[in-house]
């Protein structure tokens, strides 16, 4: 089943994996529904660069793609949206705002993959990982897709990123 | 209403807890469990007391032990069995819900979720109870 569900999937949804719109989507409805904020697309995605203050969530996706949800976004937005899911002002980077923003991108991912119906019963979900800093490299097999996009929150930019392989 | 909240993230059950209380649940008691294997350990040391709980919620994507898991064993060993059990949880796939609901799930929520979306799903279970 999952097999055929992913042979179709290579054949004919690329473009529909690709399509930023479903991202769009996701990212309005977790933010909006579960954070209580708008976001808007900005045109520029955040990139690790040197900021040591950089944040990355990342969720593994498995099954008829194998491949990465990550969220990059500073410490400073990291907390405010830790603050507004938690409806209550946090301060600082702390446990509550890793955790916190590790569940956002484990909506992100599940909000995402919900609305590509190939995806929604094929296509697993990892728990959350958050890594502190830029000094890190990421191994991987060369990505058949990706989907990226920058958003912005209150004054924070944050870029979400989907990357992988469609089996 | 006692409730039994099952999640990793100790955000989320904030999360849950308030949005129970702004659709009007009575919320006098919230036990919370890191993960599937901690409910059971709750629920095993509440047997017999009465009533255990009201309502059971429960995140599926979890380590130790996922959601789907936690409700099959409770099944399995007759824990809480008139307890109402709700998933919440970003895996809204169809077979994750009929394995659910195969193992006495009463109702099936996906995040991200609507305070509404809470009331709608809870109230007539606890109604029922």
């Amino acid at each position: 089943m999952a097999a055929a569900i992913a042979g179709e999937l290579a054949s004919t949804s690329m473009s529909t994996v690709t399509d930023a719109v479903y991202l769009d989507q996701a990212v309005e409805e977790v933010f909006g529904l579960m954070l209580g904020v708008p976001v808007e697309v900005v045109g520029e995605e955040l990139q690790r660069g040197e900021e040591t203050a950089m944040m990355t969530a990342m969720i593994g996706l498995a099954g008829a793609i194998s491949g990465t949800c990550a969220m990059l976004v500073r410490s400073d937005g990291a907390v405010h949206m830790a603050s507004c899911m938690a409806g209550t002002e946090l301060n600082a980077v702390d446990e509550t705002v890793l955790d916190g923003l590790g569940e956002i991108t484990n909506m992100l991912a599940g909000a995402w993959k919900a609305k590509i119906p190939e995806l929604n019963g094929a296509c697993m979900l990892s728990v959350p990982t958050v890594v502190t800093g830029t000094q890190y490299e990421v191994h991987r097999r060369a990505p058949a897709f990706l989907v990226e996009r920058g958003y912005r929150v209150g004054e924070h930019l944050f870029t979400v990123r989907i990357y992988g392989v469609i089996h | 209403m006692k409730v039994l909240i099952v999640d990793d993230s100790s955000m989320m059950r904030k999360v849950v807890e308030r949005a129970l209380r702004q659709a009007g649940v009575n919320l006098t008691e919230v036990i919370q469990a890191n993960n599937g294997a901690e409910a059971l350990a709750v629920l095993r040391d509440a047997a017999g007391s009465e009533p255990a709980f009201d309502l059971i919620i429960s995140d599926i994507n979890m380590p130790v032990m996922d959601g789907l898991e936690f409700i099959e064993q409770r099944k399995k060993e007759g824990l809480a069995p008139g307890v109402p059990a709700v998933m919440i949880t970003t895996e809204g796939s169809t077979p994750n819900v009929m394995r659910a609901l195969a193992a006495g799930a009463k109702g099936y929520i996906c995040k991200p979720f609507t305070t509404d979306q809470i009331k709608a799903c809870v109230m007539p279970l606890l109604s029922a109870a």
